[in-house]
C-alpha cells in the first residue's frame, strides 16, 4: 500500500509540468541549485578559517558554531516558509478511496522531507562535522553532533510547514510567532540577552554530551506529532478551500480611479489583479525584499570604486516590479484574453493603463529608496539616472516584448519556484534592460566624467519618453499582428 | 430581409485536418439562429472566427458589412460569451458589470436598470455579493458572462452552449429571456447547443455542422426537432 503511494508520488514529481519545462528554465534551476549548493558547501568548507581568524582567542571551534546556529535556523526557517510548499490537495484524490486518513497523513509528511532545501544543510554540516568536530571530539563527537544539528534543521522543515499551515486557517497565530521572533531579536538589540550566548549555550554541546541527542530528535517528533494532529482534524477539503463570502473584499477602494474613464477603469482593474491574486501578491512582497539590495552595495567600500555598480542597483530598485510584473504581462490575463479582445477595447487604452501602472511603480519605489542618499549624492544621481531610464525606457520596452507573450498565468499559485509561464525568452528580455543603461554610463564615462554618464543615462529615458506615442503605435500594431497567435496560446491548458 | 453577418469561402485547418469550411453563409437580421453538432465538428471555431479570435486560412467575414479582421467597430454591436474566458475572474460580478457598462458608456444606473431583467435568474446570488467570479459556481459564472454579454444592449448576440452547467430552472428563465428578446427586440442571435428541445423552441434558423461544414440548414417548423433526433440518432 505504502510502496504504491510513493511510486506515484515519483511519478507525478517526474511526470509534473516542470520536466517538460523549456530549456531556458531548466537552465536557470540547474544554475540555482548549483549555486546554492556550491556555495553551501564553500561555505562548511572555508568556515573553519573563518572563524578560526574571527576568533583567535577560542581554542575550540565546535561551540563557536553552536553560537550560529540559531540564526541559521531563522534564516533557515524563514526560507522555508517562503519557498516550501505542502499541499493536502496533492492528496485529495486519496481522501476518497478506502485508504486509512492516518496513512495518508503519514505519507504526506513523510514524503515531504525529500526536498531540497533538507539537502542544503548537509552541503556545509558534513564538511564542518568531518574538518572540524572530528578534531576536536573525536569520530564519535563528529557523529553526534552532524546528527543532532541536522535533526533541528529538519525540525524547521516541520515546524515551517505546521506555521503555514496554521496561517492558511488562523492568522493570528502567525502575528504571534512574527512577534515572539521579532521580540528576541530586540531583546539582544537593547542588550537585555545575547542570542549568540543563549545559541552557544543550546547548540554548543552536542559534540561532548552524547545524550544531548534526545534534544533534537524529541523536538522532531513534537513537530511532526503538531503538524499530525493538524492535519487530521482539517482534511475536509472545505477548510482549504474556503469560498464563503469574503468580508475582506474591498470594492471601493479604486472607485476614484474609476471615475477617471475608461483608462481609469482598466488601471484599477490592473490594480485589482494585483491585489487579489497569490501569484501578483508574492512579487509585490518580493519587490520589498529588493529594496534591502542597496545596503549591501552601498555600504561596502569595494563597490563605491565603481559607479556603474551604483547604476546597475538603482535600476533593479527603481524598476524591480517594472522588469518582474512587466515580463509577463498579458500572460497575467491570459485566462480572460478572449474577452478582451471580442470587448469595445480599445488597445491604446488598454496599453496606457498598463503603462501608467508600471510608471508608478517606478516612482513609489524611487521615493522609496531615498533614503539611501545618505550613502552620498553619487547615489542619488545614479538613482534619479535609473529611474528616468525606466519610466521612459524600459517601461516601453517591456510592454513592447509582452506583444509577443502567449503563455498564461494562473494567478492562483504562489511564485516562489513556480516557472509557470516562463520560458528562455523572459530571462532574455531582462538583459538588455539592465545592460543598456550600464553600457551608456560607461561610454560616457570614460569620454567625460561620472556626471556625463548620469546625465547621458537619464537623457536617454527621457528622450524615448518623448517619443510615447511612436512606441504606443508601435505596441499596438504588434499586438494586434500577434494576437492570433497569443489568443491560441493563452488558450492552451498549462 | 437583410444579412447581417456575412461568411464567404471560410476554410481553417490544423495541420492536414479541416476544422471549418463554409463557401458561404448568411445570417439575416433579427433572426435566431441555433448551431448544433457533434463535440468536434467546429461550432466554437466558427464563434472564433466571427469574432475575430482566430484567423481563418482564407476567406472573410463581414458583420453590418464591417469586415471583423479588419476593424474593431463591430464590437459595439456584438455581445458574445463563449466561455469562462471571457470573465475577469478576480473581480466581483458587481465590479464586472460596471466595467462592461464603463466601455459602453453607462452609469450605474442605468446598468441597475439592464440588468434588471436578470434578477429572477440571478436568484440573489450574484448582485451584491463579496465574492470573486473565480469563486462562483461554474452555473452562476455563466450567468454573470451571458448577463455582461447583454449589457451593451448588443445588435448581434453570440453564446456559445449557454444552457450547458446551468440549473433546470436558470435553464427556463433562460429560454424565456431569449425568447423574450427574439419577439421583442431587433437582435440578431446565434446560439449553439446540444439541447436540440432548447433549441428548436425559440430558433428560426436550424445549422447542423459536420466536421467543420454545413450539413443541414433548416427553418423550424414543427417537424424539425423530429428531423433533428432523427439526424443525431441515426
Amino acid at each position: 500500500m505504502y510502496g504504491s503511494l510513493i511510486i506515484q508520488k515519483w511519478k507525478r514529481s517526474f511526470r509534473s509540468s516542470f520536466f517538460s519545462q523549456g530549456i531556458g528554465v531548466k537552465l536557470l534551476l540547474g544554475f540555482l541549485v548549483l549555486y546554492f549548493g556550491g556555495a553551501f558547501l564553500a561555505l562548511g568548507i572555508f568556515l573553519p578559517e573563518l572563524m578560526g581568524e574571527m576568533f583567535p582567542e577560542e581554542t575550540l571551534l565546535t561551540p563557536v558554531f553552536g553560537s550560529f546556529f540559531l540564526y541559521y535556523l531563522l534564516a533557515d526557517l524563514c526560507m522555508r516558509f517562503f519557498l516550501q510548499e505542502l499541499s493536502v490537495l496533492s492528496i485529495q484524490h486519496y481522501l476518497i478511496l478506502p485508504i486509512k486518513k492516518g496513512k495518508i497523513i503519514h505519507f504526506l509528511l513523510q514524503g515531504s522531507v525529500f526536498s531540497f532545501f533538507n539537502l542544503l544543510p548537509l552541503f556545509f554540516l558534513v564538511p564542518f562535522a568531518l574538518k572540524t568536530v572530528g578534531l576536536e571530539y573525536g569520530t564519535l563527537g563528529a557523529v553526534f553532533w552532524f546528527f543532532s544539528l541536522y535533526l533541528f534543521s529538519l525540525s524547521n522543515h516541520y515546524l515551517a510547514i505546521y506555521i503555514k499551515r496554521v496561517l492558511a486557517v488562523n492568522q493570528k497565530i502567525f502575528l504571534g510567532f512574527a512577534a515572539l521572533v521579532l521580540g528576541l531579536f530586540m531583546g539582544d538589540l537593547f542588550g537585555l540577552y545575547s542570542l549568540q550566548d543563549l545559541s552557544r549555550f543550546l547548540f554548543g554541546g552536542f559534540a561532548s554530551h552524547y545524550y544531548l541527542i534526545a534534544i533534537p530528535v524529541l523536538v522532531i517528533l513534537g513537530f511532526y506529532r503538531l503538524n499530525y494532529n493538524f492535519l487530521i482534524e482539517h482534511t475536509q477539503l472545505d477548510l482549504w478551500q474556503s469560498k464563503k463570502e469574503n468580508s475582506n473584499i474591498n470594492t471601493e477602494r479604486f472607485s476614484f480611479i474609476e471615475a477617471k474613464g475608461a483608462v481609469g477603469h482598466m488601471l484599477a482593474n490592473e490594480l485589482k489583479l494585483l491585489f487579489r491574486n497569490k501569484r501578483t501578491k508574492s512579487i509585490l512582497l518580493m519587490n520589498i525584499a529588493v529594496f534591502l539590495f542597496g545596503l549591501v552595495f552601498y555600504n561596502n567600500p569595494q563597490y563605491s570604486e565603481t559607479p556603474h555598480w551604483f547604476l546597475f542597483c538603482g535600476i533593479f530598485m527603481t524598476g524591480m516590479f517594472l522588469i518582474n510584473y512587466g515580463q509577463f504581462l498579458v500572460g497575467w490575463e491570459g485566462a480572460y484574453f478572449d474577452g478582451i479582445l471580442t470587448r469595445s477595447y480599445s488597445i491604446t487604452d488598454f496599453y496606457k493603463a498598463k503603462f501608467l501602472l508600471l510608471a508608478v511603480s517606478c516612482v513609489i519605489s524611487y521615493i522609496l529608496i531615498s533614503p539611501y542618499i545618505y550613502f552620498g549624492w553619487n547615489v542619488f544621481y545614479a538613482h534619479t539616472a535609473a529611474f528616468l531610464f525606466n519610466l521612459g525606457f524600459n517601461s516601453f520596452f517591456i510592454l513592447f516584448t509582452s506583444t509577443y507573450n502567449k503563455k498564461k498565468i494562473d494567478l492562483s499559485k504562489g511564485s516562489a519556484f513556480n516557472y509557470q509561464g516562463t520560458s528562455a525568452v523572459q530571462y532574455l528580455i531582462t538583459i538588455p534592460t539592465m545592460l543598456l543603461p550600464v553600457l551608456i554610463f560607461s561610454s560616457f564615462d570614460v569620454l567625460f566624467d561620472q556626471q556625463g554618464g548620469y546625465i547621458a543615462v537619464g537623457a536617454f529615458g527621457l528622450l524615448s519618453l518623448a517619443f510615447s506615442k511612436v512606441w504606443f503605435k508601435g505596441i499596438v500594431d504588434n499586438f494586434k499582428e500577434k494576437k492570433y497567435i497569443n489568443a491560441a496560446g493563452f488558450r492552451e491548458k498549462s | 430581409m437583410e444579412s447581417i453577418i456575412s461568411i464567404s469561402n471560410i476554410s481553417k485547418s490544423y495541420g492536414k485536418e479541416k476544422v471549418l469550411d463554409i463557401p458561404s453563409l448568411d445570417l439575416m437580421k433579427s433572426e435566431s439562429f441555433g448551431l448544433v453538432g457533434n463535440n468536434g465538428a467546429g461550432k466554437t471555431t466558427l464563434f472564433r472566427v466571427l469574432l475575430d479570435l482566430i484567423r481563418p486560412d482564407q476567406g472573410s467575414v463581414t458583420s453590418k458589412g464591417l469586415n471583423v479582421a479588419e476593424t474593431e467597430d463591430w464590437k459595439l454591436f456584438t455581445g458574445s460569451f463563449l466561455d469562462e474566458g471571457f470573465l475577469i475572474d478576480y473581480l466581483t460580478a458587481d465590479e464586472y458589470f460596471n466595467f462592461i457598462g464603463k466601455l459602453f458608456n453607462l452609469d450605474k444606473a442605468e446598468i441597475k436598470s439592464r440588468l434588471s431583467p436578470f434578477e429572477e435568474f440571478f436568484k440573489g446570488e450574484i448582485h451584491g455579493k463579496k465574492k470573486y467570479i473565480r469563486d462562483l459556481s461554474k452555473g452562476n459564472q455563466k450567468k454573470v458572462g451571458i448577463a455582461g454579454a447583454l449589457l451593451g444592449k448588443p445588435e448581434i448576440l453570440m453564446l456559445d452552449e449557454p444552457f450547458a452547467n446551468l440549473d433546470p430552472s436558470t435553464q427556463y428563465s433562460l429560454r424565456d429571456e431569449l425568447k423574450r428578446l427574439d419577439q421583442e427586440t431587433d437582435v440578431t442571435m446565434l446560439i449553439s447547443s446540444h439541447d436540440l428541445v432548447h433549441v428548436t423552441e425559440f430558433c428560426q434558423r436550424i445549422v447542423i455542422l459536420d466536421h467543420g461544414q454545413v450539413v443541414k440548414d433548416l427553418h423550424t417548423t414543427s417537424e424539425t426537432l423530429k428531423e433533428l433526433e432523427a439526424y443525431f440518432a441515426r
